[in-house]
């Protein structure tokens, strides 16, 4: 559980701000960790690319002229040069939408400490807002 | 008479305590089972995968052509290679399985012999008891 109440020390009054502050905190941590599974398929799927352009250089010329390549259910076919520039687009989108996403993260990130700052200010031992 | 009352409320805070650490260890056995089990499956339906490959591989005349699906590309692949390829992740993953059994067996023996301590505590709390 993310975030705990005890009630054995000193009666705190939660109002209507705190309870929305800790209901956006709640929220912001969900989608970082939302975030960070994305990026981890997306490091996969780089790690890919990278092992498909090394297998490709290992190919006989015979077998680069025709390369099946993936698009949304099909496979269509390019030569050697075709394929690696697909590649580098592919890998260049991914990259693209990691640099998104660790913004994204980063701007959560300090919207959550700022969070902590002021709940803890207010209710100190009482919260624990455990990322 | 107060005093084995008094007495009995020492002794069951201590028990209790006994206790507690027993069942946190037996929950933790149980999650550790959990995941290994989990494993399992994925390891299982991934043999069942690559044996079926293999099976398909081997009905294959020598000059057949075969693809491996890297990312979004198929690169083409010796029929040796591939074969090989195959059974390798076929023993890997044999191995695997026959590592998480043994794992599992070894939790179930930890599971047990904290079973046996909680027995062993009630039982000695009843004695106390009585």
């Amino acid at each position: 559980v993310l975030i705990t109440m005890s009630s054995d020390k000193e009666e705190v009054q939660v109002t209507l701000e705190d309870q929305k502050k800790i209901n956006l905190f709640a929220k912001k941590n969900g989608n970082l960790n939302e975030i960070e599974t994305e990026l981890e398929e997306i490091k996969k799927a780089l790690q890919n690319i990278e092992d498909a352009g090394d297998d490709l250089l290992l190919l006989e010329d015979e077998d680069s002229e025709a390369i099946p390549y993936q698009l949304g259910e099909v496979f269509i076919q390019h030569n050697l040069e075709e394929t690696q520039g697909l590649l580098e687009k592919e890998k260049d989108k991914y990259e693209q939408r990691m640099k998104q996403l660790k913004e994204e993260a980063g701007e959560i990130e300090s919207m959550m400490k700022e969070l902590k700052v002021q709940l803890y200010a207010k209710f100190g031992d009482n919260i624990n807002l455990e990322a | 008479k107060l005093g084995p009352y008094i007495n009995m409320g020492a002794v069951d805070a201590q028990v209790r305590l006994e206790l507690q650490k027993e069942f946190d260890e037996i929950q933790k056995v149980q999650k550790e089972i959990q995941k290994s089990a989990e494993l399992q499956k994925k390891l299982d339906s991934q043999l069942n995968q690559n044996t079926v490959v293999k099976d398909e591989l081997e009905f294959l005349e020598p000059e057949s052509n075969v693809y491996k699906l890297t990312g979004p590309v198929l690169v083409k692949q010796d029929l040796g290679e591939a074969k090989g390829t195959v059974s390798k992740r076929i023993e890997y993953i044999s191995a695997e399985i026959k590592r998480q059994e043994t794992l599992v067996a070894d939790l179930e023996k930890q599971l047990n012999k904290h079973k046996e301590s909680v027995s062993k505590i009630q039982a000695k709390a009843t004695a106390v008891a009585h």
